[in-house]
């Protein structure tokens, strides 16, 4: 597990600070980076703008491109952008507006306005760099979202933004802007568990979802946006996704991807485990549906956190590794596998008792 | 509730395979056809339509804008030119029977291009802009001209960041200097390989010795540049067509595993041989065949096989956006995507349309590579290239499917307006769509796996292919 | 073969697209002759194999394809406009 934390001297600020770390003077752009002067050991200290600036980490791990926030009076900073990691996300609210039975990040009622300090960290970021969004729900707060998206864009075209929300917070005023921005910057993480509206309502904990959501998926359409679908798959509907299949090729043919997910063993999906956890390692019967009927059809399928031996080999080829790689680990016997280079591993918080009864060594 | 316009078709049975403008599809019965016609669909049949993507609550709502990218996704849009087909000399070292380029015999002077054209297709190939760029040689036989072959594939590589070269050759003398150049990185082969043998000596060859030295040229091509590298397509005269088992073992036994059939062309030097007013019946037959036997072979082979024209219009079905091959798009506009130039610097939008230039019928062509391109006939063509609003094809079940062959249809009738049922091309598309609807309809096993195997999947799921009740 | 004319009553919403449908089933049956009463079809032919009812059952296709394409032309022509122009 990487930590996403680091220890740091208390610096005397009264606003949050974006600060880019940066190993040598030379590489230093902007007046938001800060030099290495003198490596401790554990301790790290770094000049900023003339002020001296103190981390502590653990082992060699190198910080350079790193960007972190320092919130005033604290001793850890975040970091936002691990310069060599493709896992960045900005999680940009708490806030949410539904209640998923899965929720790996439950929701609090107050929210931060953070977006200033992240449209700096994202003009920092590496070249191309690809920054998720998530939260909570991003939408709530959709006019700063998209306020930040668009100042990101003008300094940083080459930035990508990958924005998880319910999709229920759009309008047809949306379309120009979104338009405007530029359907290659957004691609929209956008769940949708199942075609009909009482089961999908009941998993995300909100009446009406389903119908705004299919008004959502209809403005992202006419803006040409580029969505990945994202279906968990749980006990609750485990046994729908073929008729998901039909829904999304009749109506949702653009999307780029389908997404086909497992759960997340943290936050509201530890709390309901035991009740929506679908064992796909002895019952692919409705994912392998599922895969044929879009994949024949011409609708990209992609498995996202499914570890290769619980998935049929004939199936193998749509799982992709996509753990971010501050939660992921292995298992013992992932030792001897052959194909754990190519496998994304297991959650963090996976635990053997409860999880996949079929898995073993490639 | 507003139900999309549906066509329909009867099948075996009592059944009826409807269809709409997206190519959404089931099978229902005459009742349901009844009940459509006369305005009195049940809440059953409202459901089941709702939900199989045949109808919208609400204009705009999600279900009549995944219909609308739907239908759009099906419209051809042609890219910007990147595709160019090149004969550098109609001159050739054989005489195939059903021969359709127009050829010369080997040694007769003015039909290859001068240094004049060269220079001249040079430059017309410096004026494109595009990234990619792909070139196929045909001719005659075009590597009687190695020279320019080389020359263009240099001034290509230099031009156009990606690029990829097909020498259509009839691998029949095959020197030592050819041999390189098609082992190059970015050169394919295409040849033909009439079936077995014996069919092929008796279209192509005629005689063994030249037989024996084509078959020892293509194994050594596989050999020497690889399988991925090489590609032979059989040309089929219907009326005396090799058993099917034979071509599928001359392909297969070469590790060659996408066979396209093609019937004999009747334009240029066919028309002497063959009868041109020929029907596609025995054509359809024959096809038909050739696809039960496909199916049989694939129950058993280690490596299935396929017909290539027949997945092709199998994958038209199923998705949208399958617009790969230049016979079969809707709407089909020319001219524009690709292009041929002749052996006398003169561009065609089609191989067909210079052929059919050719031998006379009708100019097609789009001006030269001296004096430029210049599009009044294609554009004119390109009017009519629609089946959308066609009187025959809007009421026909698979049109979402198929497509328009306007230069078709001028070769073998002088006219883009006879009754498409009339047409062989459409004889033949609806003998292969019929075809496809009745083995996904199938319950059979074995044809359920070559479908898998054809659709791309590991199986053929029977949602599908939906019944409605 | 049938000399004696087989009469196909043709229920009233249909009458309207009657013309459309007679012209195009001309020309895709040339061997079939065809009478209009005011709202019935007598159907006959010498040439053609097909029994009476299979006759019948062409000609109410034809009137039914020319009766959905009538009325879903306004449907139709909104999706092309939306797919070119809107």
């Amino acid at each position: 597990m990487i930590d996403l934390r680091l220890e740091i001297d208390p610096l005397p600020i009264v606003e949050p600070l974006v600060v880019r770390l940066r190993d040598t003077l030379a590489s230093c752009e902007t007046e938001h980076d800060a030099t290495l002067v003198e490596a401790n050991g554990t301790r790290l200290e770094y000049d900023y703008n003339g002020f001296s600036l103190g981390l502590r980490r653990r082992g060699n791990e190198s910080f350079d491109g790193d960007v972190i926030l320092v919130f005033p009076g604290q001793r850890t900073a975040h970091r936002l952008i691990r310069s060599a990691s493709p896992h960045n996300t900005f999680l940009v609210t708490e806030q949410c507006d539904q209640l998923c039975v899965m929720c790996s990040q439950p929701p609090k009622r107050h929210h931060a306005d953070l977006f200033s300090q992240f449209a700096l960290a994202a003009t920092l970021a590496p070249l191309k760099a690809t920054i998720g969004i998530s939260g909570g729900e991003p939408l709530l707060h959709k006019e700063r979202l998209f306020s930040m998206i668009e100042a990101v864009a003008s300094i940083r075209p080459d930035i990508r933004f990958h924005v998880l929300s319910n999709g229920q917070h759009l309008s047809r005023d949306d379309v120009a802007r979104l338009v405007s921005i530029g359907t290659e910057r957004i691609l929209w993480g956008i769940p949708l568990y199942a075609a009909d509206g009482s089961t999908h309502d009941r998993i995300v904990g909100k009446d009406g979802a389903f119908d705004k959501l299919e008004r959502g998926l209809a403005i992202l359409m006419k803006a040409g946006a580029l969505v990945e679908l994202r279906t968990v798959v749980m006990q609750q509907n485990k046994d729908r996704l073929g008729d998901l299949a039909d829904f999304l090729f009749t109506r949702m043919s653009y999307i780029e991807v389908w997404a086909i997910m497992q759960m997340e063993r943290v936050g509201y999906g530890r709390m309901n485990w035991a009740s929506s956890f679908q064992d796909t390692s002895i019952d692919f019967v409705g994912i392998a549906k599922a895969i044929d009927i879009s994949t024949a059809r011409g609708i990209s399928v992609a498995l996202y956190n499914f570890p290769l031996c619980s998935v049929p080999g004939q199936y193998r080829e749509f799982a992709l590794s996509t753990i971010s790689d501050w939660k992921r680990k292995y298992l013992d016997i992932c030792d001897k596998c052959d194909s754990r280079t190519a496998c994304g591993g297991f959650f963090e918080w996976y635990s053997h008792n409860e999880g996949f009864a079929s898995l073993g060594a490639l | 509730m507003t139900v999309f316009p549906l066509k329909f078709r009867p099948a075996a049975h009592g059944q009826v395979l409807f269809a709409d403008d997206a190519g959404g599809f089931f099978r229902s019965d005459e009742d349901f056809l009844f009940r459509y016609a006369h305005d009195h669909l049940t809440d059953n049949d409202n459901a089941f339509l709702l939900r199989n993507g045949h109808a919208f609550e609400e204009a705009g709502d999600l279900a009549y804008a995944g219909f609308e990218y739907r239908f759009a996704s099906r419209l051809y849009a042609p890219g910007p030119l990147d595709y160019v087909i090149l004969v550098p000399t109609l001159r050739c070292n054989l005489a195939c029977g059903y021969c359709q380029v127009s050829r010369v015999n080997e040694h007769t002077p003015g039909f290859d291009w001068s240094d004049e054209t060269l220079d001249a297709v040079i430059s017309f190939l410096g004026g494109i802009t595009t990234p990619k760029m792909k070139i196929e040689f045909q001719g005659g036989e075009p590597t009687l001209r190695l020279d320019i072959l080389k020359k263009i594939r240099e001034f290509c590589r230099s031009r156009f960041d990606r690029c990829e070269f097909v020498v259509c050759t009839n691998l029949q003398e095959v020197s030592d200097e050819v041999w390189d150049f098609l082992g190059l990185p970015d050169v394919f082969v295409s040849t033909s390989l009439d079936g077995d043998v014996a069919t092929h000596e008796l279209q192509r060859t005629f005689k063994s010795a030249r037989t024996a030295k084509f078959v020892e040229n293509l194994d050594a091509a596989i050999a020497r540049l690889g399988s991925d590298k090489v590609s032979a397509l059989p040309t089929i005269d219907a009326r005396r067509p090799p058993e099917p088992a034979s071509i599928i073992d001359a392909y297969t036994s070469r590790g060659m595993h996408s066979i396209y059939l093609r019937p004999v062309n009747f334009q240029g030097f066919a028309r002497k041989r063959y009868d041109a007013r020929a029907s596609a019946s025995a054509w359809n037959a024959y096809h038909t065949r050739f696809i039960d036997e496909l199916v049989e072979h694939n129950w058993t082979a280690d490596v299935p096989a396929e017909e290539y024209y027949f997945v092709h219009c199998l994958r038209r079905i199923l998705r949208a956006g399958h617009n790969g091959h230049v016979d079969l798009r809707n709407p089909n506009i020319v001219g524009h995507g690709y292009v041929v130039i002749d052996h006398d610097g003169k561009i065609y939008p089609t191989d067909e349309a210079r052929m059919v230039s050719r031998v006379g019928q009708f100019d097609l062509s789009m001006g030269d590579v001296f004096k430029g391109m210049s599009t009044a006939t294609v554009d004119a063509l390109n009017q009519e290239a629609s089946n959308n609003f066609h009187p025959d094809c809007v009421h026909c079940t698979y049109q979402a499917y198929c497509g328009v062959d306007l230069v078709d249809d001028l070769s073998r009738y002088g006219r883009i307006d006879v009754p498409k049922h009339e047409t062989d091309f459409c004889q033949r598309h609806i003998a292969i769509f019929d075809k496809i609807f009745e083995m996904m309809y199938s319950d059979d096993a074995k044809v359920r796996k070559s479908l898998a195997i054809w659709a791309g999947v590991p199986n053929f799921d029977a949602s599908l292919a939906r019944w409605h009740q | 073969m049938q000399s004696i004319p087989t009469r196909l009553e043709l229920p009233s919403e249909f009458l309207a697209h009657l013309s459309d449908a007679i012209v195009r089933f001309r020309y895709l049956h040339p061997g079939v002759m065809l009478q209009v009463e005011e709202s019935a079809v007598l159907l006959s032919s010498d040439k053609d194999e097909r029994s009476d009812r299979e006759l019948e059952r062409e000609f109410l296709f034809c009137l039914y394809r020319q009766k959905v394409y009538a009325d879903t032309l306004p449907l139709r022509s909104a999706l092309i406009a939306g797919v070119t122009g809107a």
